[in-house]
């Protein structure tokens, strides 16, 4: 069965900028005190920043607000930036620690619980309104996992950082995020065991066994 | 038989194994059972996470970005990280901590004086009662000192 299935389709990015430099030469600029610079980067990266950050807050405007602020520390850090490393493991590096404050904070001022603000995808199911809960069950599941193992997931699946990539972007140890990732894999495979084909929940909660 | 790991069961279940290694997972799959139900809900998984998109496409937080670069929040300059220039900083607080405390001392050092200087230390000499001077050998100074015996303060015994 899993030789017919075969592994999903992976999600590709878009670049929403005709400006041809590359992000180092782009981040040389605003070292240099070009703010133009600063706002093509900008545009270039922030869907991926949004999406990270709202997929792990579970929030716009926590998502927005990080985003905002990763941007500034990017302009305000540009000097330091060394070209060696690939610019988006040092943007996500950012980003990540980011998310990782505003949830600390947080749980010392506990909120409202994530709201369900995620736009889905053109439904493919005739019934927007269960492609909608099954988008729920989804950001559920994930918003369930510990913060490590939530954003080690989000990484690998979402933003398709190798292992390497993840470790750097979170400070640890390519050994550590496989052991994030696993765990983080199995307990969302265990919370989403009862979704049928169309991603709903499968009446009479039926075990995950297939 | 060997059994495939739960991290190169996602990775696959992921599509991101090499087309050899996949292949090679695939032909193991084909005659094991438990690796393949495993890799079955990896991919089940992966397809459930699949189905939660997010649009960030309308929205831009380089007006926000744009309006905090104007307020100043100006690209911080290089910092100088010589050891010359630390040292310069330490020894200009150690400086001024020592002149803040010398001025602060030749300020408070008549006032301190007149506090000393209480009225009934000429008396008490006189009477050769040292220990109610307020620099005393033994250390007692005005308004410390402990309980005389009741004959020493001419008060009636009972």
């Amino acid at each position: 069965m899993a030789a017919e299935r075969g592994p999903p389709a992976r999600r590709g990015h878009c670049l929403l900028t005709t400006d041809n430099r590359s992000d180092a030469e782009l981040l040389a600029a605003v070292a240099a005190g070009q703010t133009d610079a600063l706002g093509v980067l900008v545009r270039r990266h922030q869907p991926n920043a949004l999406a990270l950050a709202n997929r792990f807050l579970g929030r716009w405007n926590l998502a927005e607000d990080v985003a905002q602020d990763v941007f500034v520390r990017v302009f305000r850090s540009a000097a330091e930036y060394r070209p060696q490393a690939r610019f988006t493991t040092w943007l996500y590096r950012i980003v990540v620690n980011r998310c990782l404050d505003v949830k600390r904070g947080q749980r010392r001022a506990p909120g409202p619980l994530p709201d369900g603000d995620a736009a889905p995808s053109a439904p493919a199911a005739p019934d927007p309104v269960e492609r909608r809960q099954a988008c729920d069950r989804v950001r559920l599941a994930v918003a369930a996992l510990p913060d490590r193992q939530r954003m080690a997931v989000l990484l690998h699946w979402y933003e398709d950082l190798s292992h390497r990539e993840i470790a750097e972007a979170m400070q640890c140890t390519q050994g550590a995020v496989e052991s994030l990732l696993v765990r983080g894999y199995a307990s969302l495979r265990q919370a989403l065991a009862d979704l049928d084909e169309s991603g709903n929940p499968a009446a009479g909660n039926q075990s995950g066994e297939r | 038989m060997d059994h495939l790991k739960d991290l190169e069961l996602i990775e696959w279940a992921c599509g991101r194994l090499p087309p050899e290694r996949a292949a090679s997972v695939a032909v193991h799959m084909a005659g094991c059972g438990p690796c393949r139900a495993r890799a079955d809900a990896f991919v089940w998984t992966a397809e459930a996470l699949g189905r939660w998109q997010v649009d960030a496409s309308g929205r831009d937080v380089w007006p926000a970005v744009e309006a905090v670069l104007h307020r100043g929040g100006r690209a911080a300059p290089a910092r100088r990280t010589g050891w010359l220039a630390a040292v310069l900083r330490a020894a200009a607080a150690v400086l001024l901590a020592a002149v803040i405390g010398h001025v602060a001392g030749r300020l408070a050092k008549p006032v301190i004086m007149a506090a000393r200087a209480g009225p009934d230390d000429a008396a008490a000499r006189e009477l050769h009662l040292d220990v109610l001077a307020s620099e005393s050998p033994v250390g007692f100074v005005n308004g410390a000192l402990p309980v005389l015996l009741p004959a020493d303060t001419g008060e009636d015994q009972p």
